[in-house]
């Protein structure tokens, strides 16, 4: 869009001479990818540990945990790193970190939870609670050139 | 950031979980600031299945013994589908050691009519270890039991039996998977109930019985008791009945003995008069003998008949 603007304008080719040169965004600089996790109870010699499998069937109840892998493949880094998501229809928050902005909204605005309210049965505004949650935000500041990460929230299956 | 107020996005699901074969999908997006300017980024969908939980639950719906007065009594049962999925269940009764009479089933039913009570005729019979229609998710269906009593049990006693329901896509341990066997083709996995339910019902005998004492003070012209010719005999019959039960549609009869005559207008029941009549207060008097219908009358109760004879 930068490269337009310079085109369109000679004007502009002094101020934005810095940004000409920039290749347009590609999708490939960053890859992000989804996995869920289901914890399931594995029995071993009579003792029972939780662990974490990748599955492809659930039951209702079942503890997931949806991740997000992220990796900057650009040779630049990255800032203000945004990672916005919807939780599934049929999945409630089980359990999120401090700090996590979520939203109750339908992801129109994004604040900590216990900042948010929704509606109650009579009209007035209740605190929010996890299983009003509709969308969830992590914000990385800095992601160096290669370097990789992971966020993810545990649900419960409804 | 100011607080944000929202309306809270209903789920659709119900208290059994969400239904068997929905998908479950995950993804992500994501925005950057990179030497190129703002960019952004989808994340690949990645989609879990939902299977069917396979989970009935039984309980009785009567708050104590039913009571067992007569050739039948009706046990009532709730059957609730606690999985995600439609399922139908197998029916059958077994015997409870320590009864103190034997029942004798005759059959179950489904409240066809959903209206609470077994109506003989309109209620879907469900022959023993046939299967129920299917019950929606998070649904039930009234179950009746209808039953009667071998032999000549006692007032008071109680014979229990339990009914059981069986999923008919499988029973067995608790998170075995049978492949295939769910809703929209996905696995059945059979819950924590191990895809069976039972409940127990009792009956308890609600008989009663009928004893009639009489006895007769004599007034004779003389100011005597003699029976002669002449003296009034005011005669008492003291009904009493007995048991847990009721006596429907009791009739009280008593012979005027050959050489006397009934003293007209003398018939009370509990003190109050009765008309010689027949009509709608339930004596009744003719040459031969004295009626009194009585009506139902439940154990404990007692109800006393007085009338005059004349000696003749």
């Amino acid at each position: 869009m930068l490269n337009y603007i310079a085109k369109k304008s000679s004007l502009f080719m002094q101020a934005c001479l810095y940004l000409t040169f920039a290749s347009p965004v590609m999708a490939e600089e960053v890859a992000i990818s989804s996995s869920i996790q289901v914890e399931r109870l594995v029995t071993e010699n009579g003792s029972s540990r939780v662990e974490w499998v990748a599955a492809d069937t659930v039951v209702p109840g079942d503890t997931l945990k949806m991740v997000f892998d992220y990796q900057n493949q650009n040779d630049v880094e990255l800032t203000n790193f945004i990672i916005t998501c919807t939780i599934p229809p049929s999945v409630k928050a089980k359990a999120i970190d401090a700090g996590q902005l979520v939203s109750v909204d339908g992801g129109k605005t994004f604040d900590l939870l216990d900042r948010l309210t929704v509606a109650g049965a009579d009209g007035h505004a209740r605190p929010a609670a996890l299983e009003h949650i509709t969308n969830l935000r992590w914000i990385i500041a800095r992601i160096d050139t290669g370097a990789k990460g992971s966020v993810h929230y545990l649900g419960t299956v409804n | 950031m100011t607080a944000g107020l929202g309306l809270a996005f209903a789920t659709p699901c119900h208290a059994a979980g969400v239904s068997a074969g929905s998908l479950i999908e995950s993804a992500a997006t994501a925005s950057y600031d990179s030497a190129g300017g703002r960019g952004s980024v989808s994340s690949n969908r990645i989609s879990l299945r939902v299977d069917e939980v396979i989970d009935p639950a039984l309980t009785s719906l009567d708050a104590g013994p039913v009571g067992l007065s007569s050739d039948k009594a009706v046990l009532a049962f709730s059957l609730v589908n606690t999985g995600n999925g439609p399922e139908a269940m197998r029916l059958s009764i077994r015997p409870v050691a320590g009864s103190d009479f034997e029942l004798t089933v005759k059959a179950i039913t489904i409240d066809s009519n959903g209206n609470g009570v077994f109506d003989e005729g309109v209620d879907q019979l469900i022959p023993p270890g046939a299967a129920t229609p299917e019950i929606a998710p998070d649904s039930s269906l009234r179950v009746f039991v209808i039953a009667g009593a071998s032999g000549s049990p006692a007032d008071g006693q109680q014979a229990r039996v339990t009914l059981l329901a069986e999923a008919v896509t499988g029973t067995g341990n608790a998170g075995a998977a049978i492949a295939g066997q769910g809703t929209a083709g996905v696995d059945a996995i059979i819950g924590s109930s191990g895809g069976r339910a039972q409940a127990n019902g009792t009956f308890v005998i609600q008989s009663a019985a009928v004893s009639i004492v009489k006895s007769a003070v004599i007034s004779d012209p003389f100011g005597g008791s003699e029976p002669v010719p002449g003296a009034f005999v005011t005669l008492t019959l003291n009904t009493q009945v007995t048991g847990s039960g009721t006596v429907t549609d009791l009739v009280v009869t008593s012979p005027v003995p050959l050489g006397t005559r009934y003293v007209a207008s003398t018939l009370t029941l509990d003190g109050v008069p009765l008309s010689d009549v027949a009509d709608t207060d339930g004596g009744s008097v003719n040459t031969d003998f004295v009626e009194v219908r009585l009506g139902n009358l439940a154990g404990g109760t007692s109800r006393s008949i007085v009338y005059r004879l004349q000696i003749q």
